[in-house]
């Protein structure tokens, strides 16, 4: 007896049927030939003719013909049969299934672009985005035991929060005491960096000066020579110089044998002894190029100030422990130093804190704005996978009717969805990449951890956004298999032919979803306005200085060459003068403060004829010297009064310009010139007649109030020189070409010198908002992308709503209505649901708002304008949304969507 | 020999006839048609089995696989209630079509 099996197995393979199928119709089949083989047999038929017979009746009507057109089966080539598969190996089988995936999602390119798109910007956005807020706020700092570190402060009076600089004084006692830290160390960071000559080009280069626990305190080592030891700070100590990593390569191109070689920093001949590894940054941050070992005589008085103070807390040492010792090596000093305030402490805030504290607001409410664009990405991916399975309805009803198996059809929704996820996730991963170089590129200055070469995408990130969105999209893939497949079948492929209406539970889970998204967006859209709003005050911020054509650049006079006062005025009046000369330079000046946020140093002042109770602190102003037109250069009005001039020179008596808000608030209604008032001091030295009020400017950084300050003649070398100050030129002629110019003019008076920082004013102000605009635009790109999203979630619902309903509507159209009522009815449809959400979006907002107001300049956190607009945008981009499929569902042609059954 | 045509269009009838009953495997259809119409309508397995799966699509007959203890599983089908409406629809339009001819062709003892 032949293999009735093997028989029709070979009948039945083109059909390409699941295997269970065919196995089953083979195990039937071959029964019947069976028992009609034994009929014939009973009939007297031999074997061999029996045989012949059967087989010519199984051949006989060709049987796969007749099974393909009993099950309405397409041509093999124009379509694989959906969910099945032939007798062959998994593996062709599974490239068969990954074929079909990949044709039904070309068939769909809508649906496969939107969210291809959605699920690379929700892992790429989200992932960068993550990855930087990582590198600031959450990576620990690159240092032995961070937790332990603290930055040690004075504290005066009562007041919480306020934390001034320590003294030699202070770091002496505290260093010889050790019952606190097990280490501590001082840093000074002198602004305009070190002069440094290298083959005779001079240039500037910016560090540090430390004690010498400065790197054993911070637990780091070099990777080549040593750091500081004991002894290197004492009075006499050589001049040593340890190079960061950035340094040794670029200047000095990664020299091996650089140990011992001596660099020309300051005008003194420097001994190198170490290089740190590119890790090592503290606390210049992208400025560290060096460390330069200070040196600390004996102190004969408790100041002067100036000295950061890092340190490591002694382990097992309770906080109040520790207080308690800080207060007493306090009390120590006040008795060896007396006759200073005497109402001050030591008190210490921890390195990490101190460190991303400032960033804090602004990178939490990053992060929030992060998860909310990954939700929303989710919801979308989920609204689009949902709307999709139930227009599939109909196809997966039919395929199980064809006979695939629930397990085919599993199988195959999950190679179509896992098709999705590998397009959409790998797209994701460029644009993670992409995202995290351009965050990086274009990150402030206060974010320069971020240039650290090891901020890359994070993959723990990646793999988390990948992991939410790429879960949605399979989870939600396998939708048409739980809602299809379990549904009656054919019951299912009538309605799904015919287009009945949707599932009203399902469209009401849909719409929810998009209610979500618009809450999440508007959320975020009300965020990113008020900084908007609040960058755009802070940008026309009047600094106080007509900016327009001015040029300033820094230079430092190094000690070394440049003594004492008599050398630094020759210096000015030789560069003054040869500036003046320059084509198009209208007027020229040195400062030691430029707007809107260089301040050179503040000091304490009080009206002459109202000298400070006993105990009463007096208040504190800017105090800058200022050389040649600076009030003119910059554009500064004079009030009342005069500006400086030749009268004031080193023999004239001492006098000063105070600005407007110092004017009007210790000299209210009367004008003060004339008056004196004294300065860093009590008696006639400190004294200083007022000969003019000036405009106010702003030295403390635009968001802060115009300063009250005093200026005072360089000439005169009282109060506020420094041997470090700006050039302030004004211009009719180009800004770059003066920039040039002020740059030959130096190098012609001093070949020695470096400038740096050579600006316009505009560009000071831009800089200094540097930060906010940053945080400003990340969060306005985040918001787009939200409303991005949000609008292709709408769009996406109510095209498909609409093309569920064509027949519903093609009746009303058929009925009479016009389509004008079509509009309304898609359009209104759209905006009920968005304005859902935008109603509870804004609830959240007014909530969640008071989380940025520390970030906000003079914008409330309930700022009216931002409320009304924001929505009004969303609804806006809702109706635009909806506008296009009710466009659609207008045009219907009601006799063609009536007919189609 | 019955036509081809006519089988066609009465296949269905017959075989949801002879399922109204019970439930029988397609070879026991095969042997009931045949021995009921005297040997005149014959189905073969290329013919039967596309027709019962079709019927089974359309939801007028389910196949089942039962096991008799000691003996194979074998398929069975049984007769829905959208079968049994068939069968009641076809078997009126079958009596008129059958009462129309007789009309035409005149009894068959006149």
């Amino acid at each position: 007896m032949p293999d009735w099996s093997a028989e029709i197995l070979a009948q039945l393979a083109p059909l390409g049927l699941s295997a269970e199928r065919e196995f089953e119709i083979a195990e039937e089949l071959a029964q019947h030939l069976e028992q009609r083989f034994a009929e014939l047999r009973a009939h007297g038929a031999s074997d061999a003719d029996a045989s012949r017979q059967v087989l010519d009746e199984l051949r006989h009507g060709a049987l796969p013909d007749a099974l393909a057109r009993t099950q309405h089966r397409a041509p093999r080539d124009a379509g694989e049969p959906p969910g099945a598969r032939s007798t062959g190996s998994h593996v062709s089988s599974l490239w068969r299934d990954v074929r079909y995936g990949a044709r039904s999602l070309r068939k769909a390119p809508g649906f496969t672009t939107i969210a291809t798109i959605t699920l690379a910007l929700g892992i790429g956005a989200t992932t960068a985005m993550f990855s930087v807020l990582d590198a600031v706020l959450l990576r620990p700092l690159p240092f032995a035991q961070p937790e332990q570190l603290v930055r040690v402060f004075a504290t005066y009076g009562s007041t919480p929060g306020n934390l001034q600089s320590l003294s030699v004084a202070d770091l002496l006692a505290l260093r010889a005491d050790g019952r606190a830290f097990s280490s501590l160390a001082s840093f000074r960071v002198p602004n305009d960096g070190f002069s440094y000559v290298a083959v005779d080009q001079p240039d500037r280069v910016y560090g540090t000066v430390v004690s010498a626990g400065f790197f054993s305190t911070l637990g780091v080592q070099p990777k080549l020579g040593r750091t500081f030891r004991p002894g290197d700070d004492a009075p006499g100590a050589p001049p040593l110089v340890v190079l960061s990593d950035a340094f040794w390569r670029r200047r000095l191109g990664s020299d091996p044998a650089v140990i011992g070689k001596s660099l020309d920093l300051q005008g003194r001949p420097t001994t190198v002894i170490g290089v740190m590894p590119p890790s090592v940054w503290y606390p210049r941050g992208d400025r560290a190029e060096l460390w330069i070992n200070d040196t600390f005589p004996q102190p004969g008085r408790r100041g002067p100030f100036g000295l950061a103070v890092v340190a490591r807390e002694k382990p097992g040492v309770a906080a109040a422990q520790r207080d308690a010792v800080l207060a007493q090596v306090a009390a120590e000093v006040r008795a060896r130093f007396p006759g200073g305030p005497d109402r001050w402490t030591f008190s210490e805030q921890s390195l990490a804190q101190r460190f991303s504290g400032p960033l804090r607001p602004a990178l939490l409410m990053l992060m929030g704005a992060v998860v909310v664009v990954l939700l929303i990405a989710c919801v979308n991916v989920t609204n689009l996978m949902l709307a999709r399975a139930t227009s599939r309805e109909g196809e997966i009803a039919v395929r199980t009717a064809l006979g695939a198996s629930r397990a085919a059809l599993v199988r195959q929704l999950l190679v179509e969805g896992t098709l999705l996820a590998i397009l959409g996730g790998s797209l994701g991963v460029l644009v993670a990449i992409w995202g995290v170089r351009v965050l990086t590129s274009v990150a402030p200055d206060s974010l320069f951890v971020l240039r650290d070469a090891s901020t890359g995408v994070d993959a723990r990130v990646l793999a988390l956004a990948a992991l939410a969105t790429i879960g949605s999209v399979l989870l939600f893939a396998l939708a048409p298999a739980i809602l299809g497949a379990s549904a009656r079948a054919i019951g299912a492929v009538r309605e799904a032919v015919r287009g009945g209406t949707d599932a009203p539970s399902r469209r009401r889970l849909r719409s929810a979803l998009v209610v979500a998204e618009f809450a999440l967006s508007l959320v975020l859209l009300v965020g990113a306005g008020l900084l908007v709003r609040s960058l755009a005050k802070l940008r026309s911020v009047d600094t106080g200085v007509h900016g327009e054509g001015v040029v300033t650049a820094s230079i430092a006079l190094p000690s070394t060459r440049y003594e004492g006062l008599p050398q630094i005025v020759i210096f000015h009046d030789r560069l003054l003068a040869a500036l003046r000369s320059l084509p198009g330079v209208e007027s020229v000046s040195a400062s030691v403060g430029l707007p809107p946020d260089v301040f050179g140093s503040s000091s304490d002042f009080f009206v002459s004829s109202r000298p400070p109770a006993d105990g009463e602190f007096s208040p504190l102003a800017d105090v800058l010297a200022v050389d040649g037109d600076y009030f003119s250069a910059l554009g500064i009005p004079l009030l009342s009064g005069r500006v400086f001039d030749e009268r004031d020179d080193g023999n004239a008596p001492n006098r000063a310009i105070v600005s407007r808000a110092l004017a009007q608030k210790y000299f209210p209604g009367t004008n003060p010139v004339g008056e004196r008032i004294n300065v860093g001091g009590p008696g006639d030295a400190n004294a200083y007649t007022i000969v003019g009020v000036v405009g106010d400017v702003r030295y403390d950084g635009v968001a802060q109030a115009p300063s009250e300050a005093i200026y005072f003649p360089f000439v005169q070398g009282g109060m506020g020189v420094t041997p470090s100050f700006s050039v302030v030129a004004r211009t009719r002629a180009g800004t770059d070409d003066v920039a040039r110019l002020v740059r030959e003019a130096v190098h012609q008076i001093d070949p020695q010198l470096a400038i740096a920082n050579v600006r316009t004013v505009h560009e000071l102000v831009e800089e200094s908002v540097a930060g906010d605009k940053f945080r400003t635009t990340l969060l306005a790109v985040f918001a787009a992308l939200a409303l991005v999203l949000a609008a292709v979630g709408i769009y996406g619902v109510m095209t498909y709503a609409v093309g569920r309903r064509s027949r519903e509507i093609g009746i009303r159209l058929a009925l009479g209505a016009r389509a004008g009522a079509i509009y309304r009815l898609v359009l209104g449809e759209g905006l009920v649901v968005a304005g859902i959400g935008i109603a509870i979006g804004l609830l959240a907002s007014a909530m969640l708002t008071r989380t940025v107001s520390k970030l906000l300049f003079e914008v409330s956190a309930t700022d009216v304008a931002t409320f009304v607009a924001v929505p009004v945008l969303l609804l806006a981009i809702a109706a635009l949304a909806c506008f296009l499929p009710a466009r659609r569902a207008a045009r219907v042609d009601p006799s063609v969507t009536m007919r189609t059954d | 020999m019955i036509t081809l045509d006519l089988k066609k269009g009465s296949a269905d009838f017959l075989i949801l006839s002879l399922l109204r009953d019970e439930p029988r495997h397609g070879y026991e259809l095969s042997k009931l048609i045949e021995s009921r119409s005297g040997g005149v309508v014959q189905f073969q397995v290329s013919s039967l089995y596309p027709l019962l799966y079709r019927m089974e699509e359309r939801g007028w007959i389910k196949g089942k696989w039962i096991e008799k203890a000691g003996q194979r599983r074998r398929r069975y089908y049984h007769i829905t209630a959208a079968g049994r409406e068939v069968v009641k629809e076809q078997r009126e339009s079958w009596l008129e079509f059958v009462h129309a001819i007789g009309q035409v062709v005149g009894p068959a003892h006149a």
